[in-house]
């Protein structure tokens, strides 16, 4: 797989949601602050991310992880080292 | 002729759909077989004399607008799901609604507050107990798959000492969803309750077709095999596979879920392990074309539970049918009318042996007597009607509501024994749907998603949820 900077990771991401949660605004997203408080998401929508990510991109996330995606950060933070 | 799928999922009506979307996906190879030929189950649809008509669908419950707060909310819920947007829909909310009893009527609207104001009016001395009931409902729990059975009746008896303002309450809630006489489940009372009064009644912009054609869209996008007039013929194991027959052709899988009825599931196995009790209710449905719309003298209510009788008995007959008590829904009074003709259907409670042991000669009769019934009932709500003319009108009787949907005994709301976790006696079986106890058709949606994400998807992951 071709080398993906910490910026494609954010936005791999940030596509899976707008695909998940089409009537959402994601231009304001702030990438420190929780997702689920700025997106209005649930725990259906978490396990949608992590089953759009295994679809997409091969890449998975064990139960015991998803915290880690708690915000945009934390999800570059957590993936990137999964997409190189 | 053999075919091997991931998933077989046997009904096409709401839940059935959504639960084969959801699998699709997420790349599972998933049959969807109906008998019937044409998709809905329980909410379909019907065009004759020109006139596009639905079946079942009186109204949509769980409308809240788009700015709502999305959290919990089960329209929210199953549209990001389903991967739709609110506009996706058209929803159209109602108007206002009306609980008719012959000393007292109690309008609802899609704003909490109405029915508030309603209780302070007409039963003053409850007014705080009906406060207290809505804490209570805000925090339970009711997707907890692990509740046990809970009579709602003897819940809200702590509440309120009016028996009547009980019987009210209770009234939409049970002829919307009540699988049982009397009395319902309190987990499906609080969803009901919230899905009603909480938030409210709505319809599709064009009616169920544009639900329906939604649904096959996607359906034909994510690759879902879909097999119509395909009744099941039997049910079997074989090794770690579920197998389908179907005329010549068998159908293989590891997994089968079955929206068509707990106990219309269990039939198809032989010797089954399980059994299951049918549901008691059912119902017949006129449905009239007239000349006038609803509004035009005067009479603007979306739907009606217009009882005349000083009790409200939520039971089978023990006669053809119930006939003072009635559901009324008035198609056209919506926020927006959206139909072309105006229509007005007419609800009663009926007894299905009754409408079995007719000769087909009295079968007619009845069902033109219960036209005039109907008809004249909906003069007793609103005189108006006495000056409008009938350009079409339709009776579906349970044998009707049977033939259709095969619901035994024409149950639209199922078995009285409901399988909250999908799970059966047997392994990679699963029930889905109305048996499942979701309710209405969101409900339904969901009961679909929530059963592919429980036993066909989080799997894959390793996680548990809930929805």
């Amino acid at each position: 797989m071709e080398t993906t900077q910490g910026l494609d990771v954010r936005q791999i991401v940030m596509d899976i949601i707008a695909d998940i949660a089409l009537d959402q605004d994601l231009s304001a997203v702030d990438d420190n602050k929780p997702l689920r408080e700025q997106l209005e998401l649930d725990s259906m929508d978490f396990l949608d991310i992590v089953m759009e990510l295994k679809k997409r991109h091969q890449v998975e996330v064990p139960q015991a992880d998803f915290p880690r995606l708690a915000t945009l950060k934390s999800c570059v933070e957590y993936l990137t080292p999964k997409f190189a | 002729m053999q075919e091997e799928y991931d998933a077989l999922v046997v009904g096409a009506g709401m839940s059935g759909m959504a639960l084969a979307f959801r699998l699709a996906l997420f790349g599972k190879k998933v049959a969807l077989l109906e008998s019937h030929s044409i998709p809905g189950g329980l909410n379909s649809y019907y065009s004759r004399e020109n006139y596009s008509l639905d079946v079942g669908l009186h109204a949509l419950t769980n409308f809240v607008t788009r700015d709502a707060k999305k959290a919990d909310q089960p329209l929210f819920k199953m549209l990001k799901q389903m991967r739709w947007r609110y506009d996706d829909l058209k929803l159209i909310p109602q108007v206002k609604s009306k609980i008719i009893y012959p000393d007292k009527t109690l309008t609802f609207t899609n704003h909490i507050e109405d029915l508030k104001n309603e209780i302070k009016n007409k039963f003053p001395e409850e007014y705080n107990n009906f406060e207290r009931l809505l804490k209570f409902i805000e925090h339970f729990d009711e997707l907890d798959l692990t509740l046990t059975h809970q009579s709602a009746k003897n819940v809200l008896q702590e509440f309120f000492s009016n028996t009547q303002l009980i019987d009210m309450l209770l009234c939409p809630l049970l002829v919307y969803g009540s699988a049982w006489e009397r009395d319902m489940d309190l987990a499906q009372f609080v969803i009901m309750f919230k899905s009603i009064f909480l938030q409210g009644f709505m319809r599709p912009h064009g009616g169920v077709r544009t639900l329906i054609n939604k649904l096959m869209e996607d359906l034909k996008k994510v690759g879902v095999h879909l097999f119509f007039k395909s009744k099941v013929d039997e049910l079997y194991k074989d090794d770690n596979h579920w197998m389908i027959k179907k005329g010549e052709k068998i159908f293989k899988a590891k997994q089968v879920y079955s929206t068509i009825g707990a106990p219309e599931t269990f039939k198809l196995i032989k010797e089954a392990k399980e059994t299951h009790q049918r549901g008691p209710l059912s119902f017949v449905e006129a449905l009239f074309v007239l000349d006038k719309r609803p509004k035009e003298f005067g009479e603007e209510t979306t739907i009606a539970f217009f009882n005349k009788s000083s009790k409200f008995a939520y039971e089978r007959p023990q006669t053809l049918v119930h006939s003072d008590f009635a559901v009324l829904c008035f198609s056209n009074n919506f926020a927006e009318d959206d139909l072309e003709f105006p229509l007005v259907r007419v609800t009663l409670l009926a007894n299905f042996e009754k409408w079995k042991s007719l000769s087909r000669s009295d079968y007619k009769s009845e069902k033109k007597k219960i036209e005039t019934l109907a008809f004249d009932l909906l003069c007793q709500f609103s005189p108006g009607f006495k000056a409008a003319q009938i350009k079409f009108s339709d009776v579906f009787t349970p044998l009707t509501v049977q033939k259709f949907t095969r619901r035994e005994g024409g149950a639209i709301y199922g078995s009285t024994d409901k399988l909250r976790d999908g799970k059966t006696a047997y392994k990679n079986l699963y029930i889905a749907g109305t048996d499942q106890g979701f309710l209405g058709v969101i409900g339904s949606l969901l009961s679909g998603i929530s059963m592919a994400n429980k036993y066909g998807l989080i799997n894959d992951t390793n996680t548990e949820t809930r929805i």
